[in-house]
């Protein structure tokens, strides 16, 4: 065992260590607070610079299928495009577009199907720039969603972030309902553009 | 007053890390070398030849990028290079630099020195512990040649790890406390479980000091050296990451991004590992009976060495991806120390065990030479 040390070189030593796990927890709340997922930054910013694109003309459809323009535009959240659109992976999921120019209304048309990963069912919520603009609700016996709203406020730089947020996400894998063990929330499809008359009422 | 006992530079400890490394990275080698000779010649071409490219798959690729041109913030559907802690990386870089060595070959002896040098320290705590010369032997041949140990001779963490745990817990142990931390504070640098040595070093000082040394630091804060020092490393990779790219956990976020590493209890994980495929159920079959090895850490009143295994365990267990448990398990030295102890008064199931080691081994590393997910 080694030999005591000095009292005074014990509360010293003791006041560095006190000083150095402090340094540690201040640390540690400074990157807690200040750390941003850089890749969902990331694909945020890339998403964000594919949607400056000229204004599109109405009425548009942008499918989310392998190598669709849809595809594209998609920011965090999101699987690899497959078959005739892509998953979600987390319980939100961000796709950004371009403000279209329109002389009417704006209404914008989303399709897809949730994932039920219990019995209750799931809500599927559309945000616009961080309003919701949307809600609807999914179960087993209908798990596909079809879903309008009106984009009202244009965005600063003209593009719009839209948000798809479902209740809880879960993989196939862990409900035994398939080999797939990827967390999955919504299966989105299409996104359809419309430029309506003042008045008129949501597409179909 | 007793003598110091036998240290890693013992002349025992370094002839049977001598012979134990020898011995399974020359048979490791012509098991490669055979593979590609007599089963597929293609891999030359594939991987390139001579002998050091049969130590380099899978992850190697990652870190001999490091070594040549450091962190990118660059990404390939979400995978980047800040999922990899940067001592080895680093240390090879420098090897590189000194010896004008490629970052393949600086690399691989970084890799090959660390793990000799872990074998000395791995033979130098089972004599620490108070167990026989012949168990300190069984445990440099058991971890010489465990399942998959030809990782150890890859440009890969594994052996910086091992020797960076093995000597914090033998220089705690002999407490030199801060040859201890400094250790320590390389191993959380090394991997994302290094920090877990904050474990091991809590349990050391409740047992051997009680709970009043942790209660009334004052008396002896010398014992807490080991214990701040730990996440130093840590620490700095997420300050080095934060000034990078913004997001001190971008090591987090990478392999959540782009290995899609979700967090999950762990008997969901090992359940669902169980049930999905061939391939998930050995990684974590191998996973399972390496932590059932605990047992004898248990009977033997190791507990700091268990706890210790139990926590490392329970995160690996966490995560949803079942790829690498096994190799991930196997730098776990205490648990192969508690099996040679078991084996050394059984010369017959000792030998029966090594030769089972050795074939799955080969096994594995024909597997690995072929570039086979099992390795991965």
């Amino acid at each position: 065992m080694s030999a005591p040390i000095a009292a005074w070189r014990r509360w010293t030593l003791l006041a560095a260590l006190f000083g150095i796990g402090l340094v540690w927890v201040a640390a540690f709340a400074l990157f807690r607070a200040h750390s941003e997922d850089y890749l969902a930054a990331h694909f945020a910013d890339v998403a964000r610079d594919r949607a400056r694109m000229p204004a599109p003309a109405l009425p548009l459809v942008l499918t989310f299928g392998p190598g669709r323009t849809g595809a594209r535009l998609l920011g965090d959240g999101w699987t690899e495009p497959a078959d005739d659109g892509v998953w979600s992976f987390a319980r939100r999921a961000m796709v950004y577009l371009r403000w279209p120019a329109a002389r009417g209304e704006r209404w914008l048309t989303f399709e897809g199907e949730a994932f039920i990963p219990g019995r209750r069912g799931q809500h599927v919520r559309l945000y616009a720039d961080g309003a919701l603009v949307g809600e609807w609700f999914a179960d087993r016996n209908s798990t596909v969603v079809r879903g309008s709203a009106r984009l009202v406020a244009p965005p600063r730089d003209g593009v719009v972030e839209l948000v798809i947020e479902v209740d809880e996400i879960a993989s196939p894998f862990s409900i035994g309902s398939g080999k797939d063990t990827r967390p999955l929330g919504f299966h989105l499809r299409t996104i359809e553009l419309r430029d309506l008359p003042p008045g008129s009422p949501p597409p179909p | 007053m007793s003598p110091a006992p036998a240290g890693p530079l013992d002349r025992t400890a370094l002839r049977d890390a001598a012979i134990a490394f020898v011995a399974s990275r020359a048979l490791l080698w012509l098991v490669g070398l055979l593979t590609v000779q007599a089963i597929d010649p293609n891999l030359e071409a594939i991987y390139g030849g001579g002998p050091e490219h049969l130590f380099c798959r899978w992850d190697c690729g990652w870190y001999t990028d490091m070594i040549r041109d450091g962190y990118s913030t660059g990404n390939n559907h979400g995978q980047s290079n800040l999922a990899f802690f940067p001592l080895f990386p680093l240390l090879a870089r420098g090897v590189s630099a000194i010896t004008g060595l490629g970052e393949l070959g600086a690399g691989l002896l970084v890799s090959n020195l660390c793990f000799f040098a872990a074998l000395c320290y791995v033979h130098a705590y089972v004599r620490l512990l108070g167990a026989s010369d012949r168990a300190a032997t069984l445990a440099v041949m058991l971890l010489a040649f465990a399942p998959h140990s030809f990782v150890f001779s890859s440009v890969y963490t594994e052996s910086t790890f091992l020797l960076l745990l093995a000597a914090a817990m033998y220089h705690l142990r002999r407490e030199h406390f801060l040859a201890a931390g400094l250790c320590a504070a390389a191993l959380s640098a090394t991997r994302a479980t290094g920090v877990f040595f904050i474990v091991f070093a809590l349990a050391w000082i409740v047992r051997t000091h009680g709970l009043d040394a942790v209660f009334r630091p004052w008396r002896r804060p010398e014992l807490f050296v080991p214990v701040v020092l730990a996440p130093l490393g840590l620490f700095a990779f997420w300050t080095f990451s934060f000034e990078f790219v913004g997001d001190a956990f971008a090591q987090a976020s990478t392999v959540r991004h782009g290995w899609g590493w979700q967090a999950a209890p762990p008997w969901e994980n090992i359940w669902a590992h169980l049930n999905y495929d061939a391939l998930s159920r050995f990684w974590v079959l191998c996973s399972l009976a390496i932590a059932s090895l605990c047992v004898l850490l248990w009977r033997r009143r190791l507990w700091e060495e268990l706890l210790l295994c139990a926590a490392v365990f329970l995160l690996l267990w966490s995560g949803s991806v079942p790829n690498s448990l096994l190799r991930y398990s196997i730098v776990l030295f205490p648990v192969w120390i508690a099996l040679a102890q078991s084996l050394s008064r059984r010369p017959v199931a000792g030998a029966y065990v090594l030769v089972a080691f050795g074939l799955l081994d080969g096994f594995l590393m024909a597997a690995w030479t072929l570039g086979k997910t099992i390795t991965i």
